[in-house]
């Protein structure tokens, strides 16, 4: 067992060394900065312009570095009421609010970027070497199960490293270009919502090098990763249609289950504040991460490598 | 390692078979909600919402308002353009023709208190703003920030202060003489102009000319604080 550990370890070590080696680290770490600071760039020019408006309605003069008005209009009870339905109540939203806005734009953006850059990074992973057969001189040394977990854990030891260097990022630029942001409470936001973003992603990450451990051709599996995370939300829409229409009936019932297993369907439950939903919403990105590695793992158990 | 997928198959089987029978019973519960609310809805739009809209387009008014109009004139109309009952949440409308619009439906509790939190947080935002624009423009350091920050504070205590003794002398049955209204105008204004001076006092007169003239006028700097005293007010005291 400590042997598989181990073993498990020293492939995850290893991809993540080959990515450096191939720039696929610096290529990832690249898009996701990147994606990362539009949207503080993004946040800031919005709040700029709504701010200088607002200025000269009030009579007063606009700043060059905005984010001066942002708590005190943040008090005002119709956008906690707007936001309530989705975080699950009036409490919810209040501690939300009494956060920094940016450390949550930046988490709202993360969510949509890391799994999106995990899915096309980890996709590769395991059918590029199965394509090109050098997986075969891993396999003298350890067995597929190790070589499958430790391509998973390199991979996302790959994007959390992206995602600490995006707090970093995120938290330099924000206290450069808006004001009213405390430096330790936007930090901890930052980590906080980074966290949860990483959690969110264990799904698609799991999605990925399922596709990858099922496919033996990396742009395949690719394709098939990216369909899949671009049509999940379109397929849960036509679930729930489908629930509605037919209710607790076979199909309904059938189309609810299915359902449940769309990671999108969560991502509400990563903006609660109740450590119930959360640890709930944990497990169950754990859980899918696990059901989509264990699909493409009982293909590549079995294929002649 | 051999039962890594049987068992993530087992555990998934585990699992939709356990939660089989609960989440139809949920899928069950969830159609009968959307039933009795569509039933709801239904018995709504068969009772008066369907024949207010109707009413609107007739310009009819309901018979509990057509009493209301008829006291309403009666009463005398020489005060009525000022006067607004906050009391009661009913502004009493300027007398109206036939063929004129139908006066304002009257303002809720809640709908008061809303307003008085918008507005209470509207100038709290243009303070907050004041503050960082003459900040950026003066360059000032953080003592200067802090300094004018009290002074301001300083001057919305005492507007606040003025304000609730006014309104508590207002509220007592008899509107004030000219001369406590001109004591509360002198005394809000003094407030005002100590604010003034010491802004004067903390930037550098050479600063001060520079920046924008909204940045360093202390009605810029007016919080919220007394919006709540002002909205006790029962109505708006017609000076003798």
């Amino acid at each position: 067992m400590i042997r598989s550990l181990l073993d498990t370890m020293w492939v995850a070590v290893y991809e993540l060394g080959e990515a450096v080696r191939t720039r696929l680290f610096q290529l990832v770490i690249l898009a996701y900065l990147g994606g990362i600071g539009f949207s503080v760039w993004l946040y800031a020019k919005i709040l700029a312009s709504a701010e200088a408006q607002l200025a000269e309605t009030l009579g007063v003069p606009a700043t060059t570095k905005p984010g001066a008005m942002l708590p005190q209009l943040l008090q005002n009870g119709d956008i906690q009421q707007w936001l309530s339905p989705f975080v699950g109540g009036d409490d919810a939203a209040h501690a939300l609010l009494s956060q920094p806005v940016l450390g949550l734009w930046v988490g709202i953006f993360s969510m949509g970027l890391l799994p999106m850059v995990l899915v096309f990074t980890a996709s590769g992973t395991v059918s590029a070497e199965v394509r090109s057969r050098s997986i075969r001189f891993l396999l003298v040394r350890t067995g597929r199960l190790e070589i499958a977990f430790g391509k998973l854990f390199g991979q996302l030891a790959l994007g959390v490293t992206a995602a600490a260097l995006g707090i970093v990022l995120a938290w330099g630029m924000g206290l450069f270009m808006v004001s009213g942001n405390p430096p330790l409470a936007l930090f901890l936001t930052l980590c906080v919502r980074t966290a949860w973003s990483v959690a969110f992603s264990l799904p698609f990450l799991g999605m990925a090098v399922g596709a990858s451990l099922l496919i033996g051709n990396p742009n395949g599996a690719r394709v098939l990763s990216a369909l899949t995370f671009f049509f999940m939300p379109m397929a849960a829409a036509i679930l729930h249609e489908l629930v509605r229409r037919h209710g607790a009936d076979g199909v309904g019932r059938l189309c609810d289950f299915v359902a449940l297993a769309i990671p999108t369907e969560y991502w509400a439950d990563f903006w609660s504040t109740d450590p119930g939903v959360l640890a709930a919403a944990l497990g169950r990105s754990a859980l899918l991460a696990t059901v989509f590695f264990a699909a493409g793992f009982a293909r590549f158990q079995r294929r002649d490598l | 390692m051999k039962s890594f997928v049987p068992a993530v198959i087992a555990l998934v089987v585990g699992i939709v078979l356990g939660a089989w029978e609960p989440r139809g019973e949920l899928l069950d519960a969830r159609k009968q909600m959307d039933e009795l609310r569509a039933k709801a809805h239904n018995s709504d739009c068969r009772g008066g919402k369907a024949l207010d809209g109707i009413r609107d387009l007739l310009h009819a008014k309901a018979p509990e308002e057509l009493q209301d109009a008829a006291a309403d004139d009666a009463e005398p109309k020489k005060r009525a353009h000022l006067k607004m009952q906050v009391g009661e949440a009913k502004p009493v409308d300027p007398p109206t023709k036939d063929g004129d619009a139908p006066p304002a439906p009257p303002l809720t509790p809640e709908e008061i208190k809303k307003s008085v939190s918008e507005m209470q947080a509207a100038l709290d935002a243009r303070r907050s703003q004041a503050l960082a624009a003459l900040t950026e423009q003066a360059n000032l350091n953080d003592d200067q920030v802090a300094a004018v920050d009290a002074a301001m504070s300083e001057m919305n205590g005492k507007l606040k202060t003025e304000v609730d003794d006014f309104v508590t002398a207002s509220n007592g049955g008899q509107d004030p003489d000219r001369r406590d209204a001109m004591e509360f105008a002198a005394n809000t204004l003094d407030a005002v102009i100590a604010a003034d001076d010491k802004m004067r006092d903390i930037i550098p007169a050479d600063v001060y000319d520079t920046v924008d003239p909204e940045a360093v006028d202390p009605f810029s700097y007016i919080s919220g604080d007394a919006v709540p005293g002002l909205a006790n007010l029962k109505e708006i005291p017609d000076f003798q």
